[in-house]
């Protein structure tokens, strides 16, 4: 029975975050924002103190500012420009052809029956062999350069769009089609109107997801295959133990990832309209 | 005043389900003239909706069958306004409405402006570029209405179209969409479980059996239009709504005295 003598009346009014939420909501953005970026920016921190006084041996972690002067030198003489203008070439060239042929043939699978009977288990099956263990195949075929490693990342990033494609096609509510062949709708005003548009969410996610799948496709085949790219210039820097600038191609590599996945992010959003902030009521 | 537009003769529907076959519908016999409203009362799992599948196009009889009868072949013949999924969450309010419209491929600027003009009529003016999402569930099935108008079909179907909105904004629906329908009377197939609804709306009322769904009786109802909702108030309001619930209470206590054998 504690506190029952002491306290006759309970009150529930509004507290300060109540009175101005619109201030506490500027706050709250303006201490993550501070915190998102201060944290890389600490750690980068204490790299540079660790390097500097010699708590970390700097022959394998050099320092960040090493780091970055070092890529300022391969950007200077023009070894990381190339690295990374091929790197995102082969990239986009791959990504892209996964990306359509992977979308085109799950949307076939996912309205056709006949097809879908007659491709879904074999697809299943090729998506679970190792790509990689196919890459040697592919330089058989396409021979060596640029062909093969952009195959590969295509051939990666095409299997899971697919799949994907046709489970969200199947999995748009009955309800939906109910609603437009009422009206009479043909096949294209079905796909255009419902099927597309309704199944768009789950296609999104896994173009979005390829997007990282394929950056760690392309710098990864790089490496043990051809000589062009960021995965060639990192692997190379490192088997003449220049690390200062292995490091510095390490970090261009993620940045594209970064970037690359942002710009895919935003240009599905206008892919799905009800998700489009700038329409959104509240 | 023999213009019968549906005549449906000796129809059934069964299913499949796992080895045994469920007969949901029928056999059903029905004629249906041009303008009439016709509300379809029944339980549960009776097979109403199945009927306006079938009607729509949309599901085929497995016996039995259906004769359309159009006065212009030329328009479209049926819209249907279903207790969900009706509209479409990617497109706006504006979009929604004028979708029979893009389907029958009429020029886009026609098509806004007969589409604006049933925005209004149902009374969501101002939304008109507003996603279904930011709506309430009331303006969600005002946009559905206004989506089936649009198209001015020959047969409006109505798949429980209030079932799902709140006591009062029913109440707020029903009396608009008697509004809307009086001013340009068409063929209605009303499904609704509220007797009361039925009485309010239609002109005549189908009460329906548990499954396999018949028709138990075929009540006209006499009250005047323009109808409001003071007909309720009236003996007869009451003395059909006990008629009719005694002949769906014989069915829904079948189904649980069936329910508790099983």
């Amino acid at each position: 029975m504690r506190g029952t003598e002491a306290v006759r009346t309970v009150t529930r009014a509004p507290a300060a975050v109540d009175l101005n939420p619109a201030r506490y909501a500027r706050r709250r953005r303006a201490v993550g924002t501070a915190l998102a970026w201060g944290t890389p920016v600490l750690l980068l921190l204490l790299w540079q103190v660790a390097a500097s006084s010699g708590w970390i041996d700097v022959r394998f972690f050099p320092a960040p500012a090493t780091v970055w002067r070092a890529g300022v030198a391969a950007f200077g003489n023009g070894t990381m420009t190339s690295a990374a203008e091929a790197t995102i070439a082969k990239l986009l060239i791959g990504y892209g052809i996964g990306v359509v042929a992977g979308l085109t043939l799950g949307l076939l699978l996912g309205l056709s029956w006949i097809a879908r009977s007659s491709l879904e288990y074999t697809l299943i099956a090729l998506y679970t062999l190792p790509k990689l263990a196919l890459f040697p195949a592919f330089l058989l075929i396409f021979g060596i350069g640029w062909t093969p490693q952009i195959v590969l990342v295509g051939v990666s990033v095409f299997f899971i769009v697919v799949l994907a494609t046709m489970t969200a096609v199947i999995s748009v509510e009955e309800g939906y089609r109910d609603a437009a062949n009422v009206f009479g709708a043909n096949h294209l005003q079905l796909l255009r109107h419902v099927i597309l548009p309704a199944a768009m969410p789950a296609i999104a996610t896994a173009i979005r997801l390829t997007a990282g799948i394929g950056i760690l496709v392309i710098v990864g085949i790089e490496m043990v295959s051809g000589s062009s790219g960021l995965g060639y210039l990192i692997f190379e820097r490192s088997q003449v133990f220049d690390p200062a600038t292995m490091y510095a191609g390490v970090i261009v590599a993620g940045l594209i990832g970064v970037i690359f996945t942002a710009l895919v992010t935003i240009l599905l959003r206008f892919a799905i309209p009800q998700q489009r902030p700038r329409f959104r009521r509240r | 005043m023999s213009d019968t537009i549906v005549s449906v003769t000796a129809l059934e529907r069964s299913f499949v389900a796992k080895q045994h076959v469920v007969h949901a519908l029928g056999p059903v016999d029905i004629d249906v003239q041009r303008g009439e409203f016709v509300a379809i009362v029944g339980p549960s799992g009776c097979g109403k909706s199945t009927l306006l599948r079938i009607v729509a196009g949309l599901a085929n009889p497995t016996a039995g069958k259906i004769l359309i009868n159009r006065a212009d072949p030329s328009t479209p013949l049926c819209s249907m306004v279903f207790q969900d999924y009706g509209i479409f969450p990617w497109k706006t309010v504006l979009a929604n409405v004028r979708f029979p419209l893009d389907i029958a491929r009429v020029p886009r600027r026609n098509a806004d402006e007969i589409a604006h003009d049933w925005i209004g009529r149902a009374g969501v003016q101002g939304f008109e570029s507003a996603y279904p999402a930011t709506l309430s569930g009331g303006m969600r099935q005002r946009v559905a209405l206004a989506r089936a108008f649009v198209a001015n079909p020959e047969i409006l179907l109505m798949d429980e179209p209030f079932a799902a909105l709140d006591a009062q904004l029913r109440l707020v629906l029903q009396q608009e969409l008697l509004r809307v329908w009086e001013d340009s009377r068409r063929t209605v197939l009303f499904v609704t479980h509220s007797i009361d609804e039925a009485l309010l709306m239609a002109d005549r009322i189908l009460v329906t059996s548990a499954r396999p769904g018949r028709v138990l009786a075929d009540i006209e109802v006499p009250f005047a239009r323009p109808r409001t909702r003071a007909v309720r108030a009236t003996v007869e309001f009451g003395q059909l709504e006990e008629q009719i619930w005694q002949l769906l209470k014989g069915g829904v206590e079948d189904r649980g005295t069936d329910n508790a054998k099983a």
